[in-house]
C-alpha cells in the first residue's frame, strides 16, 4: 500500500505543476495532492506512508511555488496529522464521517499554510473569506471522488453477486 | 499499544517539522534547497506539461473541426481585411524609411530575445508564478522581461538558478507595471488583482475608456519596453468622491497559456 500512496502522490503532484492552473474556481486550483493524501488516510489509514508523501510532494511543490519555501509542506504535514488523530477518534465508515474528515483536512492544510505565509501579523480576516470558497471547492472535489469510490465498490459488488 | 506509541511518535515529528518550517518560511534564503528540488524534478514536470498540451490541443482541435466551414467565411473576411492592412504597411513603412533617411536617424535596433519552455506554474496559485527552463547559465537575470509569441506581455524573471528561472506573471498582485490604452487616451500603474485579473489605478477622470479597448505597456516603468500587449478592459470603474478611476483588464496572456515563452535578453530604451 506504501508503494501506491507514493506513486499515487506523485501523479498528483505532476497534476497539480501542471493540469490544476486550469481548473481554477474562486481563482485557485483544486488541490489534487491534498485530495490524495486525505482519501488515503480516510481508507487506509497508513499514517507514517501518508506523512512522508507529504513531506516528499510538499518540498516538490514549493520549490514550484512562490509562497515562502515550507508553506505548502506545513500545509500537507498539518493535513497528514490531523489525519491521523481523525483516524483514532472516528468511525470511517458513512459519508458524512467523510466529509468531516476532509473538513478537518482541508481548513488545517489552507489555516497552517496561510500562518506560513502571512505569519501572525495579518488581519485574520480577510485571507479566510477568499480561503472558505477555496476549502469548499476542495471538499466539492473531495465528496466526488468518494461517490466514484462508493459507486465503484457497489458497482464490483453487484457483479459479484454480493 | 506499541503501534499507538509509535503514532504518537510520529504526530510529534511532525508538528515540530510544521513549527520548523513556518520559522524557516519567515526566515527566507531557502535557494539552495530550491534549486536542488526544481533540478531534480524538472524533468518529470516538463514532460507532464508536455503531454498535457498536447492532450489539450487534440481536443481543441476536435473543437475546431465542428466550427470549421463558419470560421472559414469569417478567416476569408479577416484575410481581406488584412490585406488591405498590410498594403497600407508597406507604404508607411516606405515613407518611414525615407522620412528617417532624411533625418538621419538610424533603424530601430530589434530586440534580442531567448525563447524558453514553461515548466510548471504555481501548484496552488498562491502568487502568479511560472517556472521556465533558462537560467543563469544561459545568461538570465532577474528583472528581465518576459514575453508570449505576438508581444503578449507574460511577466518578468525574480528569481534565477543554475538552469531555471521563476516568471513572476503580471497578474501577480506583487508585479507593477506602466500602462496606456491603445488610442492612447488613458495611462496609469498596473497590478495583479483578485481572480487573476488586472487593476489599471491612477487614471485621470477625464481619460475616455471604453470596454475592450487593448492596452499596452507605455515603457515608463523601465522593466517592460512600449506596445507590448497587456489585455483588454473588461470594467470601468470611478468613484464620485476620487480623483483618479480605476480599469479592471482582463490579462492577453491567459486566453492562450503557453508552453513557449520569450525573454527579452536586451531591448532598445
Amino acid at each position: 500500500m506504501k508503494a501506491v500512496i507514493f506513486f499515487v502522490t506523485g501523479v498528483a503532484v505532476l497534476l497539480q505543476l501542471t493540469v490544476a492552473h486550469q481548473m481554477e474556481v474562486f481563482g485557485a486550483p483544486f488541490n489534487f495532492v491534498l485530495a490524495v493524501l486525505v482519501v488515503s488516510g480516510f481508507f487506509y489509514g497508513n499514517y507514517r506512508a501518508i506523512a512522508f508523501a507529504s513531506l516528499a510532494a510538499g518540498l516538490v511543490l514549493d520549490s514550484y511555488s512562490g509562497a515562502p519555501f515550507g508553506t505548502i509542506t506545513a500545509g500537507l504535514l498539518a493535513a497528514s496529522v490531523t489525519s491521523a488523530v481523525f483516524s483514532r477518534v472516528l468511525p470511517r465508515e458513512h459519508f458524512l464521517h467523510f466529509l468531516l474528515y476532509t473538513l478537518v483536512g482541508t481548513i488545517s492544510f489552507y489555516g497552517v499554510a496561510l500562518i506560513t505565509m502571512k505569519g501572525a501579523n495579518f488581519s485574520f480576516l480577510i485571507p479566510w473569506i477568499g480561503a472558505g470558497r477555496v476549502i469548499m471547492y476542495n471538499i466539492a472535489g473531495l465528496a466526488l471522488i468518494y461517490g466514484i469510490y462508493r459507486w465503484s465498490i457497489l458497482l464490483k459488488n453487484r457483479r459479484n453477486g454480493r | 499499544m506499541r503501534g499507538s506509541r509509535t503514532k504518537r511518535k510520529w504526530i510529534m515529528l511532525s508538528v515540530a517539522m510544521i513549527a520548523l518550517l513556518i520559522f524557516f518560511a519567515r526566515l527566507g534564503n531557502t535557494a539552495p534547497v530550491e534549486s536542488v528540488v526544481v533540478r531534480a524534478t524538472a524533468p518529470f514536470a516538463a514532460s507532464a506539461l508536455y503531454a498535457w498540451n498536447n492532450i489539450a490541443t487534440i481536443g481543441v482541435v476536435v473543437g475546431d473541426i465542428k466550427n470549421a466551414s463558419k470560421e472559414v467565411t469569417l478567416l476569408r473576411k479577416e484575410n481581406q481585411q488584412l490585406e488591405e492592412g498590410s498594403a497600407r504597411h508597406t507604404e508607411l513603412t516606405r515613407e518611414n524609411d525615407a522620412l528617417r533617411a532624411q533625418l538621419g536617424v538610424g533603424a530601430s535596433r530589434p530586440r534580442i530575445l531567448m525563447d524558453a519552455k514553461v515548466i510548471a506554474f504555481d501548484p496552488l496559485s498562491f502568487s502568479y508564478y511560472a517556472v521556465i527552463n533558462k537560467g543563469a547559465r544561459d545568461g538570465v537575470n532577474p528583472q528581465m522581461p518576459v514575453i508570449m509569441p505576438g508581444d503578449v506581455v507574460f511577466g518578468k524573471i525574480k528569481n534565477v538558478h543554475e538552469t531555471t528561472s521563476e516568471v513572476v506573471l503580471i497578474a501577480d498582485s506583487g508585479n507593477k507595471m506602466s500602462g496606456i490604452t491603445m488610442s492612447g487616451g488613458a495611462s496609469g500603474v498596473l497590478g495583479g488583482a483578485k481572480g487573476g485579473s488586472l487593476v489599471l489605478d491612477l487614471i485621470e477622470k477625464s481619460a475616455e475608456l471604453s470596454l475592450d479597448e487593448p492596452v499596452v505597456t507605455s515603457g515608463l516603468d523601465g522593466v517592460y519596453p512600449r506596445g507590448l500587449i497587456i489585455g483588454k478592459i473588461a470594467e470601468v470603474i470611478s468613484h464620485e468622491e476620487g480623483i483618479f478611476k480605476q480599469a479592471r483588464l482582463r490579462p492577453a496572456y491567459m486566453e492562450a497559456l503557453p508552453s513557449t515563452v520569450f525573454v527579452i535578453m536586451e531591448q532598445q530604451r
